[in-house]
This record gives structure tokens, sequence and C-alpha cells, in this order.
């Protein structure tokens, strides 16, 4: 008997024009790791709910075709008996949270008691779930007081922790970071190997094909790939529908591109290493290991003595900063923007790196220090005049969303600035134009996915034209079309001379579009240095729980630190070492 | 490690949630027959009560920020509105007179013992005890359920309107030089809020569908309210002391 049984489901939300799924056939067998990709929008959210029986019993819609979970016909079953079989981490990391409990503990206990697990076995499957989550010090705090990915941390937690047969999850680490996206990666790796199945829907291709056994891709509703994670992500088609690829087949595009030809795809970083060992690289040894690189912080100060000297748009001068429940979330962070200058900050969950933001856009103000712009302190303004000056767009994009339609969201700022008419109306179509959505301007925005959501929020900012704009996460749960949208518009506030933060755990986007990194952890800047060197610190990287992106990945096995995150440097060097 | 299960506090702490709300409705129906005089006993044995259960601050907050003016403007509308009887104070058009002051006192103590009961019981019972009691007398967790999500919509909306509120702040509008401009701030998105508010209780009973809140079956808890025969009879005793204050106050055998 197969875990999941799907014979020609089509489903179709009111309202909506065409189909969310059609005609979908699916066996997941028991024990199975099956990922759906696509792009966003494709139905893979839909055909989780599915699975859950969340569609059609919760939201409405036309259904036809059959779901089998367990050898049960779901139509036959409440939304409350499916539980007991299958256990679903929902896509929206900020609404996963019951409500009901306050403390982390009792928000991991509550499914538990749902169930009739006795209170010593809760007791003991929770100690050991908050162990392996890395959660155990969060026990007591309240859910809602935790960094986004703290949150999303617990949420996952929580459903893993009940032990359902089946697990279906929708991007279950959208706002972790690298190290402990894998580490959930690693547990949900030890859920399967106990013999559970695993729906996993992801965006994150290295670990799809790492670790699924099948691939399948959703597009525009309709099943059109299916396979192991080779035979998916090496199709030709691969790629036209709208979604990343393992990035270690993009360096191996670029080595070909280059004449370094390699005999197969390679799916991850190690794969390619190996072939270019067999082709006859030789690999660094230990002993050509640099010593431990003992790169000290670089401070900004080294960015106004190399660099003309343009005076500061945004310093931050030794601030502290205490949460009312008396966790203190930045410690005399010191840092300095240049007019037009644009950086990325990146650093584990719970760094800080919200709450930095937060203090900048004066929606909190510091314990201590104090934040300058153009050499004036922020102290002296209200939130909503320091807002004028630096836009902020949230991590949660439902934190920042009031109005009813797209429009009226993008244009209420401007409105209500007194801003003349034709001034307004330039802004927002403009901003719309900016993010992609003109043709969505009269919908709802809750009726717009989340990654979808997330533009409006970036539009309305855009709208405010202020001086510096900081944008929180942006890259969550966003597809390639989404990412290359997001570039788009760095390039285009970055040619409108407009200071850009970037806070993002994208490795890659990263790497690929920032000249300058911050790394935070444990509420400090650890280091301040141009990119290129940023993804060599390995003691930084370790600290802060980040990971190289591929390119650095690749290098450090044949080469010391100067290729940087040159594609060139690398082909022409590994061009040399073949030729020699 | 952290200890979920919070060691048991004083007597007050520890009390059936049941019987405490139990015996403060006897006090309130008694209050509401007997009237002012009986505020001499509840109102400082409420406040010692909940001083002992730690939670005074709260309650003086309470009754300082919602009882004292509203008990003070329904006193002062009470003794103007009603006129008869002797005068004792009178100014231009307003007259306070006898009457008047016999309706104020009569509504005014009615409304403070309400008022009275209404805090301690917010500031004695936890929502989350007073659920897990009723589940354990066998009440179907679906009821404990509703009950809790309608309780929790208050503090939800508190949140939404926090939330909206920093929204506006970060796109540059003013929101707390003063009521006005708050108001201001929050009036156009009144409705949106409501809406979301919604949404979010859609979302929300997804994320308690996904725990199993209505899975078939019986609950379990770390959280277990000790349930005695003792409890039974205080509350037992209660309801009768409460009946038999209301028969003798009806039958005006006894009228404090
Ligand atoms: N509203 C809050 N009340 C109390 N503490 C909070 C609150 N929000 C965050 N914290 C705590 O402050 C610290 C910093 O949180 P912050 O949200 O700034 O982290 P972050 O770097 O943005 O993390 P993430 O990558 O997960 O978004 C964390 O320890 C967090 O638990
Ligand atoms: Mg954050």
């Amino acid at each position: 008997m197969n875990a999941i049984e799907i014979t020609g489901l089509s489903f179709s939300y009111p309202l909506a024009n065409r189909p969310a799924l059609q005609e979908i056939n699916l066996s997941v067998k028991p024990g199975e790791w099956v990922s759906v990709v696509g792009a966003n929008g494709a139905g893979k959210s839909t055909l989780a709910q599915v699975i859950r029986g969340l569609v059609p019993h919760f939201s409405k819609g036309d259904l036809s075709g059959r779901v089998l979970v367990n050898g049960r016909d779901l139509a036959t079953l409440s939304v409350g008996e499916i539980t007991a079989d299958v256990g679903y981490v929902f896509q929206n990391p900020f609404t996963q949270l019951t409500g009901v409990a306050t403390t982390v503990y009792a928000e991991l206990s509550y499914g538990l008691g749902n169930m009739g697990v006795p209170p010593v076995e809760i007791r003991r499957r929770v100690d050991a779930m908050l162990e392996s989550t890395k959660l155990t010090k969060l026990a007591a705090r309240n859910p809602f007081e935790l960094s986004g990915g703290q949150q999303q941390r617990v949420a996952l937690a929580a459903i893993l922790v009940m032990e359902q047969p089946i697990l279906v999850i929708d991007e279950p680490t959208s706002q972790l970071d690298p190290e402990t996206t894998n580490a959930m990666f690693e547990l949900l790796a030890a859920a399967h190997s106990a013999g559970r199945t695993v729906v996993l829907i992801e965006h994150k291709m290295e670990q799809v094909a790492q670790f699924s056994e099948r691939v399948i891709m959703l597009h525009d509703g309709r099943l059109v790939l299916e396979g192991t994670p080779e035979q998916v992500f090496t199709d030709p088609q691969c790629e036209s529908y709208g979604v990343r690829l393992p990035e270690s087949l993009y360096l191996q595009r670029a080595l070909e591109q280059r004449g370094v030809l390699l005999p197969d795809k390679a799916l991850s970083v190690n794969n390619l290493v190996m072939q270019l060992v067999k082709l006859g690289m030789h690999p660094r040894t230990a002993k050509s290991e640099p010593a431990q690189d003992d790169v000290p912080v670089i401070h900004p100060e080294r960015f106004s003595t190399t660099q003309p000297v343009t005076p500061a748009l945004l310093e931050i001068d030794r601030v502290t900063f205490s949460y009312p429940n008396g966790v203190e979330a930045i410690h005399e962070v010191s840092l300095n923007l240049r007019a037009g200058e644009s950086v990325a900050i990146i650093g584990q969950n719970g760094a800080g790196k919200t709450t930095l933001a937060k203090l900048v856009n004066a929606l909190l103000r510091p314990s201590s220090g104090e934040v300058r712009i153009n050499g004036q302190s922020t102290a002296k303004w209200t939130a909503a005049e320091t807002a004028r000056r630096v836009g902020y767009v949230f991590q949660n994009p439902d934190d920042q969303i009031f109005n009813k339609s797209v429009y009226a969201e993008v244009e209420y700022a401007p409105k209500r600035w007194g801003l003349s008419e034709a001034e307004v109306r330039r802004r927002v179509v403009d901003a719309l134009h900016l993010t992609g959505l003109t043709g969505s301007q009269n919908l709802n925005p809750y009726d717009l996915p989340l990654s979808v959501r997330k533009f409006v929020t970036i539009a309305s900012t855009i709208a405010l034209d202020t001086d510096m704009v900081i944008f929180d996460e942006p890259t969550a749960g966003q597809d390639l079309r989404g990412l290359n949208r997001l570039i788009t518009i760095l390039r285009e506030l970055a040619a409108r001379g407009k200071t850009v933060i970037t806070i993002t755990h994208d490795m890659e986007f990263v790497s690929q579009n920032f000249s300058r990194t911050v790394v935070m952890t444990d509420r400090q800047i650890i280091a301040d240095t141009p990119t290129e060197e940023t993804f060599y610190l390995n003691e930084v990287l370790a600290k802060a729980m980040l990971d190289q992106p591929a390119f650095p990945e690749l290098t450090r096995n044949f080469f010391s630190n100067d290729i940087g995150l040159s594609m060139n440097a690398l082909a022409s060097a590994v061009v040399e070492q073949l030729g020699r | 490690m952290y200890e979920p299960i919070t060691p048991a506090g004083n007597a007050v702490q520890r009390a059936n949630p049941l019987v405490v709300v139990c015996l403060v409705l006897c006090c309130l129906i008694d209050g509401l027959f007997i009237g002012s005089k009986y505020l001499l006993f509840f109102f400082p044995t409420s406040v010692v009560v909940v001083a002992v259960a730690g939670n005074l601050k709260r309650y003086l907050a309470l009754l300082a920020a919602v009882m004292l003016p509203t008990a003070t403007l329904m006193f002062v509308l009470q003794l103007l509105a009603n006129e008869g009887g002797v005068t004792y104070w009178h100014w231009w058009i307003i007259r306070a007179t006898e009457l008047g002051f016999d309706n104020a006192i009569h509504y005014t103590a009615r409304f403070v013992v309400i008022g009275t009961a209404v805090f301690t019981l917010i500031c004695l019972v936890k929502l989350s005890r007073f659920t897990r009691a009723l589940e354990q007398c066998g009440v179907n967790p679906r009821v404990t359920y509703v009950l809790q999500a309608t309780v929790l919509i208050i503090p939800q909306m508190k949140k939404r309107v926090a939330v909206i509120l920093d929204a506006q702040r970060a796109r540059g509008i003013e929101t707390d030089a003063n009521l006005r401009v708050r108001m201001k701030a929050l009036l156009p998105v009144a409705a949106p809020l409501i809406l979301s508010a919604l949404t979010s209780v859609e979302e929300r009973a997804v994320s308690l569908e996904a725990r199993g809140t209505t899975l078939p079956g019986k609950r379990t808890s770390l959280l277990q309210v000790n349930n005695s025969t003792f409890d039974k009879v205080i509350c037992i005793v209660a309801v009768l002391i409460c009946g038999g204050v209301i028969i003798a106050v009806q039958a005006n055998w006894w009228m404090p």
C-alpha cells in the first residue's frame, strides 16, 4: 500500500481563472522522500494542502480526482482524523504558532497533548526535540518574542515532535541561516531513515539534490518532470520552469564556457571537485593550507581611507539594545555607510539583524549609543521623521500590509504625506513597475502568495523615495524570477544613488550581488569586509553559522584565497593547472 | 534545563480555577443583592487574595484605569439625573438631591461589585489552567478550544493594532504624538484591521488544526490541576451560603 496515492487530481480555487492543480497523478511509497519543486505559483503549496486534507475541507474550491493517504480516501475523513497520519508544516513561518502557548516548551507539548500522549512521554519527546533543534536555551521564551528564524524552527520542531508517519513540509528553512538549514535537513533525514515518509517543498536545490530520492517538478499546476534528482536537474527543460538549479551546475556551465569540459553533470560541489581531480587537478594538501585565517575584523574606517572620502550617510555608534523582556539583542554595535553604498548583512538566526534594522529605522530606540543620519542624531526625531529618511521592508510582509488593494497599499504613505496627486501617482506607478506588480494592482494583497506579498511591501517602501532602504530577508522563499527581480531592483536603487542594506541568508545571492558584506553573530558585528574576502574567513563563517557559497567551496579545494569570487580567474587557473 | 511545570505555589496559586470562579461568582451574586455595604467586605478581601496570588500590581492598575473613571462617571450621572427629597447642594441648574444620591450609591455599588469580581477573576485565573480544569472534568476539548480562542481575540487585536501602528511609523506617518494623531492613524485602517484579524484567525485555525486541536480522542497535558473532594465541598458550601443570603435578604429576615 502506498503512503500517498493521488489519481487524476485537479483543483481550482473559487474565482481563479485557471486551475491551481491539473490532472496530477502521484504515488509515494512508505518511507520515500519526495521533493516538490517549481516556480512560485506552480501549485506546490496547494498540493501539500490537498495531501493534508485542508483543501478542500478548509479552503473551498472545486476538487476532482482521488487522494488516498495510507489507503484511506481523504474525502471520507475529517481534517482532525488526518492529523494522526500526516504532519504538516506550512509555508508561512509567522502564522504557525498556536497562540495558546506562552512558552516554546508549551508550544511543542501542545500537539502531543492533543494526541493523548502520556505526560512522561511528552516530556521525554519535547526535551529530545528541543535538544536536536537547538532550542533548549529558548524553552522558557514566549514564542512570539523570537527572531524570524527561531520562530520557524519552533514551528518545525512542534510538528516533528508529533512523529506522524507522513510529513508534508512546505519550505521549512526559508528564514534559516545556512548551518541551521543543514541541521534541519539532518533532522528530516533522521526522520526519513526512521521510516517516515517525507514530502518536501523547497527552493534550496543543493539540499533537494542531496537528500531526496525523487523530485517532481510542478509548472502551472501540472506535473511536468519526475525522476531522480539527477534526472530532473539535468533535464534540458528544467531551467525553463523557473527554478534555480543546484549551484554546482552553474559553476560547471561557467567552466565549460571557458573551455573546461567535465564528463558528468555535477549535482554537488563535491562531485565537481572529484571530477576536476580525475581530470588531473591537484587538490590542496593539508600542508599547503594557510595558517588558520587570522584576518582581523576589518572596521569600516578602512573604507573611508581606501575610498574617496564621502561623508557617512549612516553612522551607528556603539549602539546597545535590550527588549522589554530583558533579552539583549544588540551589543555595542558600530557601523558606517556612505551615501550610495549597498551592503549585505548576514549572520545566524537571532544574531540581531532585524533588531539592528529597526534601530536604524527608529521603530526601536537604542538603550545606549546613537544612530546618526547625515550627521544628525535620530534621537531628536520621531520614528515617523526618521522613517522619511530610512525605508524599512519588514521581515514578515504581513506585519506591514493593511490596505485592501495593492495600489492602495503602495499609495498610502505618499498620499498621507500630502504629496501632490501627480507625484503620488508617479511614485506608485514607478514602484509597481519596478516590482512587477502593475498587473496585480487591483488585487487584495492577501490573495497573493507570500513571496509576492513581499514585493508589495518592497513597492510601498520604494514609493517613499527615501535616501536609504533596508530590506529584511527579501530572498526568503523566492524563485529564480523573484531573485532576478530583486537584483533588478537593487541595481535600479543603486543607479538612483540610494543607500541600501539587504539582510539575507542566501549566500549565493550575497556573493554575486554585493561588494561589501557585514557578518553578525550573537549581538555583534564580527566582520565587515569586501565580499570576496568574507567567504574565505572560515572562522568567521563558522561562528556565524554560515556556509561558503558554491564558488569558494570549490576553489578552496585547489587554490588559495586570491581567486576571490572571479569566475574568469578560476577558469584560467584551472586551465593553467590542467595544461601543465 | 528548563522546568516546564512551575512548582506549586501558595494555596491561592494552587487552587483549582473552577473553585475560584465558583467562589467569586457567589460573592458577586450576593453583592448584587446586598448592595453597597457588601463592598466593605468584598473589596478588601479581593485585594488581599489577589495580593497573595502575587498579581496585586496588575489588579490595581486595572482598577485605576478602568473602574475608577467609569464608577466616578456613573456616580455623578446618577446623582444628577434623579431629583427628589432633600437637596444637598445646588449650583445653577445642577442639583444633588437625596434621591439622586441614593440612586447613585445603589447603581454604582452594584457596578463596582461586578467590576471587582471580573477583575479579580482576570487576576486570579490563568486561562490555561482554567481550560485544563474544565477538560479534566470531562468538558469537550472543542468547547474549551472555542473558549480559549475567544478570550485570546482581545490580546491578539491589541497586538495587531501595535503592528499596524509600527507599519505606519515605518512609512513616516506620525502615530504617537497624541491621541488625535493616533486616532488619525488608526481610523483609516479600522476596517482592514478587522479584516486582517479575521484572516489571521483563519490562519491560526490552520495552525491549530496542524497540531491536532480537533483530533478525536482524549487529551493529556503537562498541566495537572488538582481536583479534590475538598474542592467540591467548598463549592457546595459556597453555593448554599449564597442561596441562604439571597433568601434572607429577599424575605427581609435580615438586612445588612
Ligand atoms: N519582540 C521581541 N521581544 C523579545 N526578544 C526578541 C524580540 N524579537 C527578537 N528577540 C530576540 O532578540 C534577539 C535578536 O533577534 P533578531 O530578530 O534581531 O534576530 P535576527 O538576526 O533578525 O534573526 P533571524 O535571522 O532569525 O531573523 C534574539 O535572541 C531574539 O530571540
Ligand atoms: Mg530577522
